[in-house]
């Protein structure tokens, strides 16, 4: 039976993929499998990439309030 | 070794009063000793024996001593700096390639601020103060991860 996972916000979802990136670099470790070395990574740049969205909103919304590459776009 | 004071024996060396007491005989002041020890290190012969040394088990815990000692943390770092900025001046090409050796180093051992690098690269959005320990730690398990699937590729390239 497949298990699923609830995610309330963008914190969860980095902790739930952090921690699927940990079981599956340890499956690796012992199985020496390539395909399962490959998710790993796949889990571990979906928590970095949330982690850096996370980043970027919070400099967003907090102070000073904006970042200069998406000030100095010409239209 | 022990040591031993003789208040009426004056070194013509150094002006103390300490001598290095070794088989009954009064050798000489621990300062004098020093410096022909340092003299003998700096030739062929005392290079190849430090160097064989510290591979050694004694040499490497005699090594370690030295390091974590706290009262010559700050002057060694004194002496690090200085030595720094004299070699700017005096050997630009030798530091250069200290700095290179160096940087190899830390990119091996993936320090935080090759991480932070890293991470900040793809976005000019990020500056190194804003990465957390979290980010660091993720990217580094990434990095590492990448090391050993390119290694075992390596190993396995029949497969």
């Amino acid at each position: 039976m497949a298990k699923t996972i609830k995610t309330v916000n963008v914190t969860d979802v980095i902790n739930v993929t952090r921690d699927m990136g940990d079981t599956l670099n340890n499956m690796f470790q012992t199985t020496k499998d390539l395909k399962v070395a490959h998710q790993s990574l796949d889990a571990y740049r979906t928590a970095i990439s949330g982690a850096k969205a996370q980043l970027i909103y919070k400099k967003l919304t907090g102070s000073p309030g904006k970042i200069n590459f998406f000030e100095s776009q010409n239209p | 070794m022990p040591t031993i004071d003789i208040p009426d024996k004056i070194c013509p060396h150094c002006g103390g009063t300490k001598w290095y007491f070794h088989g009954g005989y009064i050798r000489t002041c621990f300062i004098k000793l020093s410096e022909r020890r340092k003299a003998w290190r700096a030739t062929d012969n005392g290079k190849t024996f430090m160097s064989s040394y510290h591979k050694t088990e004694a040499g490497k815990k005699h090594k370690e001593k030295y390091l974590n000692k706290k009262s010559t943390i700050k002057l060694r770092a004194e002496l690090a700096m200085k030595k720094y900025y004299r070699d700017k001046a005096n050997n630009p090409d030798k530091l250069r390639e200290y700095k290179k050796a160096n940087a190899a180093k830390s990119i091996l051992k993936l320090t935080d601020s090759v991480i932070k690098r890293y991470i900040a690269r793809d976005y000019s959005g990020i500056s190194y103060s804003d990465v957390s320990q979290e980010l660091i730690q993720l990217k580094r398990k990434q990095v590492l991860l990448t090391r050993k699937i390119k290694d075992y590729g390596k190993n396995n390239q029949n497969c």
